[in-house]
C-alpha cells in the first residue's frame, strides 16, 4: 500500500471515530459546557485534545478553539505525508479564518478600533495555524487605519479587494460587495489548488464538491434575501458567484428572476441535489445545505480511494461535526430546548 | 536445612500497665501474635477487649489537613506529653482556623498543577499580596493559546508571570494598578483566563508557626492508636490482661528482658501444647540454599512440625539449569551478576548458584562463551580425551544425552518418593508409606521398571524379566496402589470394606491405578527437556558463532550481544522449565506445604 492510499486509509479510519448518534443524543442530555467538554474528554476521539483540561470551569470559546486546532493538528498531521498539493487545504482552512479577521478588521475602522473590537480579533486569531497564513496575522492586532490594513496585507490574494472597495468616509463601505469579493477569492484558490492535483477523476470530483458548495451559498442567498428582504433581482444578481455545479446559469437566473423563496426551495428539492436531501422536513435553509453538503462528503469518503479527496471530504465532514457541538453547547447556554436542536444536528 | 524452633509466649500483666506492655511487645520485633479469638476457648473464659479506636480519627484528620495544607508529617522518638480527647478536638480545631482551612479559598478544589502554580506563587506571601493598596493581582490559568496572544497586548498596563504549565493551560499571576484593574481583566476574559482565588493567609508561614505542634500531636495520635490496634490480640483472663504469641526459642530471653521494669509475667510454652492455634514457620538455610526459600515460599510454606525442602530443591534445581545452561563463560556471568547483586534480591542469589553449576557443566561440555573447542586442550590434558569430554553436538551423543535426560529424571523421583517415605514415616502415616504410588510400593514398582528397561536398552534383554519377579515387583505394588485406601483403613484398626462398597472401590481405584502407570511414565518423559535444553543451549550458540564468522570485524559485538541474547531468552526459559520440574515433577511426591509465614509485629503493620 503506498503513503498516500495509507493517508486516505487513515482519514477514513479518523472519520470513522467520529461522533454518533449515541454521542449525539448523551450531549443533547448536558446541562452545562463543563458537562459536555466533560464528555467529550472523556468517551469520543476528543480525548487527547481536551486530556488535562480543567472541565469544570472551561469557557465554551475556548472549547470550541481547541476543538477546531484539533481538527486542524488532525489535518497538519495528514498533509505532512500527502503530496505537495494537500497544503493547498491547509492554507484553504485558513484562509477561511483570514477573512473572517478582515472583515472584522474593517468594521472596525467604521467609528476607531474599540478596545473590545481589537479584543475580539485577537481572541478569534488561529495562532495554531500561523505557519499557513499568507499574511501575519499577529500584526493585525496593530492594526488601527484602513491603510495599515492594506499595508499589511501587500502581496496576499486580498488586498486587490480591500484596496478596492477603501472610500474616504469609512462608514460607507460596501461590507457585503467585500464580503462577496472575499468569497470569490477563496473559491478561486480553492479552484487553483485542485487544478493542480494530477488525478482527473478525483480532480473533477473535488471541483464537484466546491462548486456545489459556491452553489449551495448561492442558493441560500437568493432564498434569504427573498425570504427576508424580499430584495429585487438586481440586488440579488451581484452577490451571486458565477460557479455552478448541478443547476445551470440560466436556471439559477431564471431562480433569482421568477421563483419565490418557497420555490426556491422546491426547486432545490427537485434538483440533482434531491439525492443528498435526507430529512424532508423543511427547517432553514443552512441547515439544508449543511445536509447535502454532509451527504454529498459522506458518499466520497466511502466510495473513493483518491488520497486528497478524501481528504478534502474529511475536512469539510469534521469541521460539520465541530459546528454540531458548537450549535449543542449554544443551545446550552440559551436553553434552547432538545428537540429543536437535535432538529439541526447533521450526522 | 531447617525450620526454626518456636515458642509460644505469654505475657501477662494488669489493666494499668496494659498499653505499656503492648508498645513494648510491638517493639521489640520479636512476637508473632496471635489473635485473642483464636485463643479464647470455653473452658478458659476469656475475652476480647472491644472498644473502638479514635485516635485512628484523629490521625487520619491529621493526615487530610496536612495533605490539604501541602504540609509533611514527621514521626517524633515520643510526644512532649499526652492529651486528652477534648485537648485533641481543641488544637485541630484551632489548626484548622489557623491554616485556614474553613475559608472559601480553600474550599475550592485545586488540581496538583494549580498547587504547584500557588506554591510559586506563595514566594510572593499572600498576605503581603491582599494588603496591597493600590496593586491588583490575578492568578489562574490561561489557555496556551491564549497565553501566546498576551504579547499583542504590549502596550497595555500589566506586567505578568508564568507560574506553572500543562499541556493545555499556563498558569501565571498578572499585576497591575486598580485604574487599569477592570480593562485588563476583560482583556484575560477575553482571552479565557480562568481566575483562581489567592488564598488570604500565608500558609507557608502559618504552617511553619503550627508544624511543631501538629508533629507532637501527630505522634501521639499514632503511638495510641497502635496501641488499640493491638488490643484485639489481647485476651483479658479474669482481671489480667495477656498478649501471647510465637517467638523464636533463641529469642525468648531477650524478648523477656524487653519487658525489664514492667509488672510483666511469662508463661512458655512448646507449639504442640497449643494445638488451637499453627505454629508459624520459619526457615534456616545456610548460604547455599538460602535464596530458594523464596521457591519454597512460591509453592507454599512447610508446616512448622514438617521438614524444610530448600536444600533438595537447591540442589536439584542446580543440577538440572546446570545441565541445561551448559557454558563456562555465561555461568561465570551469572555467578558474577548472582553475587554482586545478591542483596538486591532472592532471585539473584538463584542466579549466582545457578552460575556455579553452569559453570562446572559448560566446563565439562567444554564450553566458552560460543566456543565449544577452546577448552579441548584443558580436557585433553585433564581427561586424556581425543578431542573433548563431551560433544553435545555430535550426532552419536545425541541419544546418551536424551536417555541420560531421562536417567536423571527417574534418580530425582526416586529420590522424592524416598524423601516421602521418610517424612510419611515421620508422621505415623504408614498407609501412605507403604502402598501409595510416592511410598515403598511406587519405589519398588517405579525401580523395577527402571532397572529392567536399563538393561533392556544397555544389553538387549533383562534378567529381571521373569514372571516371577514380574509378580513380586510390579504385581503386588499394583495391587497395593489399588488396596491402598482398605489397607490404610486396616492399619489404623477400622473395618477394610469402605463406606462406597467394595464395588464402586475397585472401580474407581483401577482406574486410579491405571493413571498412576501412565503418570509414571508421563513424569520419566517429562524429564527429556533437560537433554533438549543441553540441545537448544549449543544450537542456538551455533548460530551466534555462525552470525560472528559471517559478520567478519564486527565479530566482537554479535558476540556480545548473541552472548547476552542467549544468556537472557535461554535462562529465563531453563529457570521456568526447571522451576516446572521441581513443583510438578518433585513436589507433588513428596512435598505439602501449607505452613504460615512468621511475621514479627511492627510499628507499621499495626497501623
Amino acid at each position: 500500500m503506498s503513503t498516500r492510499n495509507a493517508i486516505s486509509a487513515k482519514a477514513r479510519a479518523m472519520f470513522g471515530e467520529r461522533l454518533n448518534a449515541s454521542d449525539y443524543a448523551a450531549l443533547l442530555q448536558k446541562k452545562s459546557v463543563g458537562e459536555i467538554a466533560s464528555y467529550l474528554k472523556n468517551s469520543t476521539m476528543f480525548r487527547e485534545c481536551l486530556d488535562g483540561i480543567n472541565e469544570k470551569s472551561i469557557h465554551r470559546g475556548q472549547l470550541e478553539v481547541l476543538l477546531r486546532t484539533d481538527v486542524f493538528e488532525r489535518l497538519a498531521k495528514l498533509i505532512r505525508y500527502a503530496d505537495e498539493n494537500a497544503l493547498h487545504f491547509a492554507t484553504a482552512v485558513v484562509m477561511e479564518s483570514e477573512i473572517e479577521l478582515i472583515m472584522m478588521a474593517v468594521r472596525s475602522f467604521e467609528n476607531g478600533v474599540s478596545h473590545a473590537e481589537r479584543r475580539e480579533i485577537i481572541a478569534r486569531m488561529p495562532l495554531y495555524a500561523r505557519e499557513y497564513t499568507s499574511f501575519d496575522i499577529v500584526k493585525l492586532a496593530d492594526v488601527q487605519t484602513y491603510d495599515e490594513l492594506v499595508e499589511l496585507l501587500e502581496g496576499t490574494v486580498y488586498c486587490d479587494a480591500v484596496k478596492r472597495y477603501q472610500t474616504k468616509n469609512l462608514q460607507e463601505i460596501d461590507y457585503v460587495g467585500l464580503m462577496h469579493e472575499m468569497r470569490m477569492r477563496y473559491y478561486q484558490a480553492c479552484t487553483a489548488a485542485i487544478r493542480k492535483y494530477g488525478a482527473r477523476n478525483a480532480r473533477d470530483q473535488m471541483q464537484e464538491i466546491i462548486n456545489a458548495r459556491v452553489e449551495l451559498e448561492n442558493i441560500s442567498i437568493i432564498y434569504r434575501l427573498k425570504k427576508y428582504f424580499e430584495a429585487p433581482p438586481q440586488q440579488i444578481r451581484p452577490l451571486i458567484v458565477q460557479t455552478f455545479c448541478y443547476f445551470t446559469p440560466k436556471e439559477i437566473n431564471d431562480m433569482i428572476d421568477n421563483a419565490t423563496a418557497d420555490q426556491v426551495i422546491d426547486r432545490l428539492h427537485s434538483s440533482k441535489y434531491r439525492r443528498y436531501i435526507s430529512s424532508t422536513k423543511f427547517t432553514y435553509i443552512e441547515h439544508y445545505t449543511k445536509q447535502i453538503s454532509y451527504n454529498m462528503n459522506y458518499h466520497f469518503i466511502e466510495t473513493n480511494t483518491a488520497p486528497n479527496l478524501v481528504l478534502m471530504s474529511y475536512l469539510l465532514l469534521s469541521d460539520i461535526e465541530i459546528q454540531n457541538v458548537v450549535d449543542i453547547i449554544e443551545a446550552v447556554r440559551y436553553g434552547i430546548s432538545q428537540e429543536h436542536i437535535r432538529a439541526l444536528l447533521v450526522y | 536445612m531447617a525450620i526454626v524452633k518456636m515458642k509460644f509466649v505469654s505475657a501477662c500483666t494488669d489493666q494499668e500497665h496494659l498499653n505499656q506492655m503492648l508498645l513494648t511487645g510491638l517493639h521489640s520485633g520479636m512476637l508473632h501474635a496471635v489473635p485473642a479469638t483464636n485463643l479464647i476457648t470455653e473452658e478458659n473464659g476469656g475475652q476480647v477487649i472491644s472498644i473502638d479506636n479514635p485516635y485512628q480519627g484523629y490521625v487520619d484528620a491529621l493526615k487530610t489537613m496536612a495533605r490539604a495544607v501541602g504540609a509533611k508529617l514527621s514521626v517524633l522518638e515520643h510526644p512532649s506529653r499526652t492529651y486528652t480527647a477534648s485537648e485533641i478536638e481543641e488544637i485541630l480545631k484551632k489548626l484548622n482556623e489557623v491554616l485556614g482551612l474553613d475559608s472559601d479559598a480553600q474550599a475550592q478544589t485545586l488540581s496538583p498543577d494549580d498547587e504547584k502554580a500557588l506554591d510559586e506563587l506563595s514566594v510572593c506571601g499572600f498576605e503581603k499580596m491582599n494588603a496591597c493598596q493600590y496593586l491588583n493581582f490575578g492568578f489562574g490559568r490561561m489557555p496556551k493559546e491564549g497565553f501566546k496572544k498576551l504579547s499583542m497586548y504590549r502596550e497595555e498596563r500589566f506586567v505578568h508571570h508564568r507560574l506553572n504549565e500543562n499541556a493545555q493551560y499556563v498558569w501565571l499571576v498578572y499585576v497591575t494598578s486598580d485604574t487599569y484593574a477592570a480593562k485588563t481583566e476583560r482583556i484575560f476574559q477575553s482571552l479565557f483566563f480562568e481566575p483562581i482565588p489567592i488564598p488570604k493567609i500565608d500558609l507557608r508561614a502559618r504552617l511553619a508557626q503550627s508544624q511543631a505542634e501538629m508533629d507532637d500531636l501527630y505522634t501521639y495520635c499514632l503511638q495510641q492508636a497502635e496501641i488499640y490496634s493491638l488490643y484485639p490480640y489481647v485476651i483479658v483472663l479474669d482481671s489480667k490482661q495477656v498478649l501471647a504469641g510465637y517467638v523464636r526459642e533463641e529469642d525468648v530471653d531477650a524478648y523477656e528482658a524487653a519487658f525489664k521494669g514492667q509488672p510483666v509475667d511469662f508463661r512458655l510454652k512448646d507449639p504442640s501444647q497449643v494445638p488451637q492455634c499453627k505454629c508459624p514457620t520459619l526457615l534456616k538455610n545456610g548460604w547455599f540454599a538460602r535464596p530458594f526459600e523464596l521457591f519454597v515460599s512460591m509453592y507454599s510454606l512447610p508446616a512448622y512440625d514438617d521438614f524444610d525442602p530448600t536444600m533438595f530443591l537447591a540442589i536439584t534445581y542446580c543440577l538440572m539449569f546446570g545441565i541445561m545452561f551448559g557454558d563456562m563463560g555465561q555461568g561465570l556471568v551469572l555467578l558474577i551478576i548472582g553475587l554482586v547483586f545478591e542483596k538486591k534480591g532472592k532471585l539473584f542469589g538463584v542466579i549466582g548458584r545457578c552460575g556455579i553449576t553452569s559453570t562446572i557443566f559448560g566446563f565439562l561440555f567444554g564450553s566458552l562463551f560460543g566456543y565449544e573447542d577452546a577448552l579441548n586442550p584443558i580436557h585433553q590434558k585433564l581427561f586424556h580425551v581425543r578431542e573433548k569430554l563431551f560433544d553435545v553436538l555430535a550426532n552419536s551423543n545425541t541419544m546418551t544425552l536424551l536417555l541420560g535426560a531421562v536417567a536423571i529424571g527417574a534418580l530425582l523421583i526416586l529420590s522424592s518418593m524416598a524423601l516421602n517415605i521418610w517424612n510419611r514415616g515421620r508422621h505415623k502415616q504408614w498407609g501412605e508409606m507403604l502402598f501409595s504410588q510416592n511410598g515403598i510400593a511406587g519405589v519398588i514398582f517405579y525401580g523395577f521398571v527402571i532397572a529392567a528397561a536399563s538393561g533392556f536398552i544397555l544389553k538387549g534383554s533383562s534378567p529381571l524379566l521373569k514372571p516371577v519377579f514380574i509378580i513380586l515387583f510390579a504385581g503386588v505394588p499394583l495391587v497395593c496402589f489399588i488396596m491402598k485406601g482398605a489397607f490404610s483403613r486396616r492399619l489404623e484398626g477400622k473395618p477394610m470394606k469402605p463406606d462406597e462398597g467394595w464395588g464402586g472401590y475397585f472401580t474407581e481405584n483401577i482406574f486410579e491405578a491405571l493413571e498412576i502407570l501412565l503418570s509414571f511414565v508421563t513424569n520419566s518423559m517429562s524429564y527429556l527437556r533437560v537433554g533438549g535444553f543441553v540441545l537448544s543451549h549449543a544450537g542456538m550458540m551455533l548460530v551466534v558463532m555462525t552470525l560472528v564468522e559471517m559478520t567478519g570485524k564486527g565479530g566482537i559485538p554479535v558476540l556480545i550481544f548473541g552472548n547476552l541474547f542467549v544468556m537472557v531468552l535461554e535462562g529465563l526459559i531453563v529457570g521456568i522449565q526447571t522451576l516446572r520440574l521441581e513443583y510438578y515433577e518433585m513436589f507433588s511426591r513428596y512435598y505439602t506445604g501449607g505452613g504460615i509465614a512468621y511475621k514479627a509485629f511492627a510499628a507499621a503493620e499495626a497501623e
